[in-house]
């Protein structure tokens, strides 16, 4: 339903993302895994039709994203950006509310109520309703915003179609078990129909919950596949610089990565332990 | 679990109610401040007459006695004076809070964007350059002059400040700001540079003029800056909940599907003309634009949707006591209206700074 075609940008003489081919469609998690710099964040924003790729076409339900109205584009996919730093004293049900902007007006606004309520109750936000933005926490803010965005689509589906919901480290800054649960909200809102990318920096909260993995790596998409496939040794050796080892996950059988250190002879840090060892000598 | 669910989501529209209460209480305030300013001065006129004179071209007589000279009085200096005011007053409380909304700046004000200091430089400059520069301009339209001037200087000089926060097609807000303050600082060399050159009758004008005044207000002057000044009043509002998004963040509002670049240069242009409108016929009045929007603020919360028409309300009641101030306190002597604007709205701002809060 989102497809990219051969996007690259370019900012300057850097590429930050080239040829990148995807076609992400609903009833799917994609998460998305990479090191700091290697164009997640780009990747999303070009998906989410914020930039222009410098070459390639994105297209939302066959049609270029450039020709969508921001409007409508805006009643069929919903953005959490990284951080949203809101200073205004906006009580956090006045937040979620801004998510039902796009429908103001049409028919849709009957369920303007509903839609705030579960998105509320659905991000575990229900209880701080009358509380100003700022005055929350990082995680708790963080949490606002996505009931913003569950709001803004109300639903996976609808006659006009699935939803898109794009997610910028929707995890950071949240505790276990609000990191479980929001991985929980955004598998579910796929599994009924949406669909969902998301942008994680814990392996193994994409091992978990993804149905589809992409790992970027420099500015290329050098992964594709299911988590199991996609989490090995070597394979994460040669993108994160870090030795790890997989394991299947007691409870569900998902890759389970277990870090034991940063790849020897590739990281600028000294290694540590040669160092211990001297230190035992 | 239902009670408190229920406690929960009313406070939305406690909220709401809340915000309503304030605009119209800013509503009613402006009518009982301007039924007082109509009715103050030189010939006293109560604010029954003041209505009874209102009501009487409509062939309702309230029975309440007035004469003829309360007719004139009124009819011919007052209320043009009032209109200019709520006019102005209005102008400058909506233009403050777009601006401070749009910048997401609560230090926004309508001068930031250069538009008050141009518009007082190309003013000043009509001044100096005085009837040797207008020569050519038939006398009956000569009085137009100063604040077509103004009112050209101002648009001018947000149309620079545009064009350098707009960087290949994209209008940046942080820049557009940055690039507001540089102007005003030329303005300001420029206006220092005519105030040195000025002769001293011309120095008594344009203090007078850069205090800014209300006075000598007539139909003549009001309609033509009525016709231009209600097209941001009546426009700017409808901007409430784009604006409410765009405090979320440029890239958040557009995700909500606000075309931030049209409602940013809409809102530009149309604050420029508010404020151009406003200098052109008062001069530059400070700290309107930014301390109403505050109060509105302060007690409404962030929600455009009542900061907007409450800062119009409340600009209109607080200038309309200012003028009624200005024109009274040293009779038969005016004081300039932005002395008692700035005088009642510094220590207001020092009070808002204390208070360590963002309000924006």
């Amino acid at each position: 339903m989102l497809t990219a075609s051969d996007i690259g940008v370019r900012i300057g003489e850097r590429w930050l993302l080239r040829e990148v081919s995807l076609n992400l469609r609903p009833g799917l998690l994609t998460v998305v895994l990479g090191p700091n710099g290697a164009g997640k964040s780009t990747l999303l924003g070009v998906l989410a039709g914020e930039r222009p790729p410098t070459v390639g076409t994105v297209s939302l339900a066959g049609r270029p994203l450039a020709s969508w109205p921001v409007l409508a584009l805006a009643r069929r996919r919903a953005v959490l950006p990284q951080s949203a730093g809101l200073q205004s004293a906006f009580t956090v049900e006045e937040v979620v509310a801004l998510g039902r902007n796009p429908f103001h007006g049409t028919a849709d606004a009957v369920s303007d109520r509903a839609a705030i309520r579960a998105a509320m109750v659905e991000t575990d936000v229900a209880g701080l309703g009358g509380r100003l933005v700022p005055t929350l926490s990082g995680g708790e803010q963080q949490r606002v915003h996505l009931a913003r965005c569950l709001a803004q689509l109300a639903a996976p589906i609808d006659d006009t179609g699935p939803k898109a919901l794009l997610l910028d480290e929707p995890t950071a800054g949240l505790d276990p078990a609000h990191q479980h649960r929001l991985m929980a909200t955004a598998r579910r809102f796929a599994h009924d129909g949406g669909l969902v990318l998301a942008i994680v920096h814990d392996l193994n909260l994409a091992a978990q919950y993804a149905d589809r993995l992409l790992i970027l790596h420099d500015g290329r998409l050098v992964f594709d596949g299911t988590p199991v496939a996609g989490l090995t040794p070597p394979r994460l050796a040669a993108v994160f610089e870090i030795e790890v080892m997989v394991i299947p996950h007691p409870a569900d059988g998902s890759p389970l990565v277990v870090q034991t250190g940063i790849r020897p002879g590739t990281a600028s840090l000294p290694a540590p332990l040669p160092a211990s060892r001297r230190h035992d000598g | 679990m239902t009670i408190i669910d229920a406690m929960k989501s009313s406070s939305r529209p406690r909220r709401e109610i809340r915000g309503r209460a304030v605009v119209t209480t800013c509503l009613c305030a402006a009518v009982a401040v301007a039924l007082l300013a109509a009715g103050s001065g030189a010939v006293a006129i109560t604010p029954a007459q003041v209505l009874q004179l209102l009501l009487a071209p409509l062939d309702v007589d309230l029975g309440i006695a007035t004469d003829a000279r309360h007719g004139l009085v009124f009819w011919s200096i007052r209320l043009p004076r009032v209109l200019l005011a709520i006019l102005v007053g209005a102008s400058l409380g909506l233009a403050g809070a777009v601006m401070q909304g749009l910048f997401r700046n609560p230090l926004a004000d309508p001068g930031l964007i250069g538009v008050s200091s141009s518009a007082a430089l190309a003013a000043v400059a009509t001044i100096v350059v005085g009837v040797h520069g207008v020569g050519w301009i038939s006398p009956e339209l000569r009085p137009y002059a100063l604040p077509a001037a103004a009112f050209a200087g101002g648009l001018a000089g947000t149309l620079v400040v545009w064009r350098i926060g707009t960087v290949e097609g994209r209008t940046m807000t942080a820049t557009t700001l940055l690039a507001g303050i540089a102007v005003n600082a030329v303005a300001q060399a420029g206006i220092g540079f005519l105030v040195f050159v000025s002769d001293e009758q011309q120095l008594r004008d344009l203090s007078f003029w850069l205090l800014g005044s209300l006075a000598g207000t007539t139909w003549a002057t009001l309609l033509p800056a009525a016709a231009v000044m209600l097209v941001p009043l009546l426009v700017l509002p409808l901007l409430a909940r784009a604006l409410n998004a765009l405090l979320l963040g440029e890239r958040e509002a557009l995700h909500l599907g606000v075309s931030t670049q049209a409602v940013s240069r809409l809102a530009i242009t149309l604050c420029a003309v508010a404020v151009g409108g406003a200098v052109a016929v008062s001069g530059v009045i400070g700290f309107v634009g930014l301390v109403v929007p505050h109060i509105v603020r302060l007690l409404t919360g962030p929600d455009h949707r009542h900061v907007l028409p409450g800062a119009m309300a409340l600009g209109a009641a607080l200038l309309l006591g200012a003028d009624l101030v200005s024109r009274t306190v040293v009779l038969p002597a005016e004081l300039p209206i932005g002395i008692v604007t700035a005088l009642a709205g510094g220590p207001f701002f020092v009070w808002l700074i204390r208070r360590r809060r963002d309000w924006g």
